[in-house]
C-alpha cells in the first residue's frame, strides 16, 4: 500500500532555564514570598513609583533603590475577559477569567494580574472596581508572581 | 547627504494558512525570485541582502538567516538579519534603505517572512513576555491589545464594537480584490462580525488577524541605478522607527506616542502638515480591528478620540478621502515576518500603478506603517511617485483643482 509523501517532520524543542530576576525583582519576589507584601520602587529624580519594581528609571536616568511598601485598595484600571485558553493557562484558572491592569494608591504604573470570578461578575466589573488579592498560604509560596493566586472582586 | 532610494521590485509569495509545498528558505526564495523578476535584475546585480524574520520560536531554527543565505541570493555578499518582532518586515525594509541611502550599496535586496504554520504562534508570542514577571499571564497577542482597546474605550465611550465590526468588514471586503490576501470571506458582514464567539473582550474571533505562511521581498536601488532605466519606481522620501517602553508610570497603552513621534519626524522631513489631505493611500499594521482607531490618531489623521468618525464617514474606504489598507490589511493576512514589509510593498505597488483590482487612482504620496513589540515599536515610511516629493504634492494639487473645475 502506497504511503503518503513526506510533508511534515514533527519535532519538539525544550530547554531548562535558570532565569535571574535581577536584584530588584528578586527583592520584590522574596518579600512577596516571605511576608505576602508587594514592594514598589520610587525614582529619586521623578518621584514616580514603579510596580513591579525595576532597577533603572528610564525617565530619571538613574538607578532606583528606594523601595516602598504597597498598601491600600487595589482597583481595576482596565481588564479583558479571556475566553480562549492560552497555551500556558495559569495554574488553577480556567476561562473565562480576566487579565487586568490593576492600580494601587501611591503607585504610578499599572500592575498586571488575574481576576477570577464568575462570568457575570467579571462582565459587571467597571474601572475603579475594588479588588482583593488572594495570596497562597505561606507554606505554598514559591517566590513567583503567582504567590498572589489572583484577585477577586471585593 | 543621503542618496535618494527607490523601490523598483516587489515580490510577494503565494500566501496560505499552510504552505506545505515549501520549507522556510524556499518560501523566502520565492519572494526574492519574484522581486528580482519584477525589477528585471539578476542575482548578480544584488550587492547586499537584508533578511528579516520573527522570533526564532516560529520556525524553531536558532539562526534562520544562516539556513536561508543561499536561498536569498546572499552568498559571498553582505548579508544581515533583522528581528524586531511585528515590525521586522518594516525594519528590514528601512535597514535596506539605509544601506542604499548611505551610498555603500546600489542594489539592495530585502526579504522578510515567516511560516507560522510550523509551530504554535500564540506560544511563540507569549514567550516574548518577561520570564520572571508577566509570562504567567501571557495569553498571546489578543489579550494585550484587548486591554489597550479597553483603555481606549474608557477614554472614549463613543467607540463601540460596531466600529470594530465596520472596520473588520471593510478590510475583509478589500481583501477580495487582493490575490495575495489569505483570508477571503465573501460573505463578511457587520452582523457576522458581531455574532462570532468571544476571543478576549472586546474582541470576537474576526476582530483578530489570521495566521499565514508568507514572505515578501523588495529591491531597493540607489538613485544612480534607478536612473539607468525607466521602469516603475516608488521613491522613499522619509523613514522613521521609534520605540516606546512597556509599562512605565503614566503610560497610556492606548496613546501611541511612538507612532506619533515616528509620523511627525517623517512629516517634518517631507513637509506634510495635513496628512488626511496630503496622503493618497496608507497601509497600516492592523492585527486587530480596534487598532485602526488608535493608529489613525497616532498618524495625526484626526483629533484625539475622533477617529471613529473616519470609520463612520467611510473616509477610509477605497473610494474615500484616504483609503486605508486596500490590500485587506493585516486582518486578512499575517505571517508576522512579512507583514510590515507588505505594507511598504503595497504602497510601492500603488505608486507604480501595479496594484491590480485594489489600485487607488493616481497615488502620488503614500505611507506604510508597522507595529510590534509590547504595543511599543512603530515604523513609518513615506513614498512618492516623483523623485521630488514636492512635485508629487503639486500633482495632487493640480488633480484636486481639476476635480473642482
Amino acid at each position: 500500500m502506497a504511503q503518503q509523501d513526506i510533508q511534515i517532520l514533527e519535532g519538539e524543542i525544550s530547554n531548562d532555564y535558570k532565569w535571574n530576576p535581577g536584584g530588584t525583582v528578586g527583592r520584590f519576589l522574596t518579600k512577596l514570598r516571605d511576608d505576602g507584601e508587594l514592594t514598589a520602587v520610587r525614582c529619586n529624580r521623578t518621584s514616580k513609583v514603579y510596580l513591579p519594581p525595576q532597577s533603572w528609571s528610564p525617565y530619571g536616568n538613574i538607578k532606583m533603590d528606594r523601595f516602598v511598601p504597597v498598601s491600600g485598595q487595589a482597583k481595576l484600571f482596565a481588564g479583558t475577559i479571556v475566553y480562549q485558553a492560552p497555551w500556558n493557562l495559569p495554574e488553577g484558572v480556567s476561562p473565562p477569567y480576566m487579565l487586568a491592569a490593576i492600580s494601587y494608591p501611591g503607585v504610578d504604573s499599572q500592575f498586571l494580574h488575574l481576576v477570577v470570578a464568575s462570568e457575570a461578575e467579571l462582565k459587571a466589573l467597571q474601572p475603579g472596581a475594588h479588588l482583593k488579592p488572594q495570596l497562597k498560604d505561606p507554606a505554598q509560596r514559591e517566590g513567583t508572581i503567582r504567590d498572589i493566586e489572583y484577585y477577586r472582586p471585593e | 547627504m543621503a542618496y535618494k532610494v527607490a523601490i523598483t521590485g516587489v515580490g510577494q509569495t503565494r500566501t496560505k494558512l499552510k504552505r506545505r509545498d515549501v520549507n522556510f528558505p524556499e518560501l523566502m526564495h520565492e519572494a526574492c525570485e519574484r522581486a528580482l523578476e519584477h525589477a528585471e535584475l539578476t542575482p548578480d546585480d544584488i550587492d547586499c541582502v537584508v533578511f528579516g524574520s520573527g522570533p526564532e520560536y516560529f520556525e524553531g531554527v536558532g539562526e534562520p538567516e544562516m539556513w536561508g543565505t543561499e536561498f536569498t541570493y546572499g552568498t559571498h555578499k553582505p548579508h544581515f538579519r533583522i528581528q524586531t518582532g511585528g515590525t521586522v518586515g518594516a525594519s528590514t525594509g528601512i535597514c535596506g534603505y539605509y544601506m542604499a541611502a548611505s551610498g555603500l550599496y546600489g542594489n539592495v535586496l530585502v526579504v522578510s517572512g515567516d511560516k507560522l504554520s510550523e509551530s504554535s504562534v500564540q506560544k511563540g508570542l507569549s514567550l516574548v513576555y518577561s520570564p520572571t514577571m508577566g509570562r504567567d499571564f501571557a495569553a498571546g497577542a489578543p489579550s494585550a491589545v484587548a486591554n489597550q482597546t479597553r483603555i481606549y474605550q474608557h477614554k472614549y465611550p463613543e467607540v463601540t464594537e460596531q466600529h470594530f465590526a465596520k472596520i473588520g468588514t471593510l478590510m475583509r471586503k478589500n481583501a477580495l480584490n487582493n490575490p495575495n490576501a489569505q483570508l477571503k470571506l465573501p460573505q463578511i458582514s457587520e452582523e457576522m462580525m458581531l455574532n462570532m464567539a468571544w476571543l478576549s473582550t472586546p474582541f470576537r474571533l474576526l476582530d483578530s488577524c489570521p495566521t499565514s505562511d508568507a514572505a515578501c521581498a523588495m529591491v531597493l536601488q540607489r538613485e544612480d541605478f534607478v536612473e539607468q532605466h525607466d521602469r516603475p519606481r516608488s521613491w522613499i522620501q522619509a523613514v522613521s522607527t521609534v520605540a516606546d517602553g512597556v509599562n512605565y508610570p503614566g503610560r497610556d497603552w492606548s496613546d501611541p506616542l511612538a507612532l506619533k513621534e515616528a509620523a511627525s519626524r517623517c512629516y517634518a522631513q517631507v513637509g506634510i502638515t495635513d496628512p488626511l489631505e496630503q496622503l493618497d493611500v496608507i497601509e497600516i499594521y492592523d492585527a486587530f480591528t480596534s487598532q485602526h482607531l488608535m493608529w489613525y490618531e497616532g498618524l495625526g489623521l484626526c483629533k484625539p478620540g475622533e477617529s471613529y468618525k473616519i470609520v463612520d464617514e467611510g473616509l477610509n474606504r477605497p473610494d474615500g478621502k484616504l483609503p486605508v489598507n486596500p490590500s485587506g490589511g493585516v486582518l486578512s493576512n499575517n505571517s508576522i515576518g512579512a507583514t510590515a514589509m507588505i505594507r511598504q510593498a503595497e504602497i510601492a505597488l500603488q505608486i507604480m500603478e501595479q496594484a491590480g483590482d485594489r489600485q487607488i487612482p493616481d497615488v502620488q504620496v503614500g505611507l506604510a506603517h508597522g507595529w510590534g513589540g509590547a504595543i511599543q515599536f512603530h515604523t513609518v515610511m513615506i513614498m512618492s511617485k516623483e523623485k521630488d516629493i514636492q512635485q508629487s504634492f503639486r500633482n495632487q494639487a493640480a488633480r484636486k483643482k481639476g476635480a473642482a473645475v
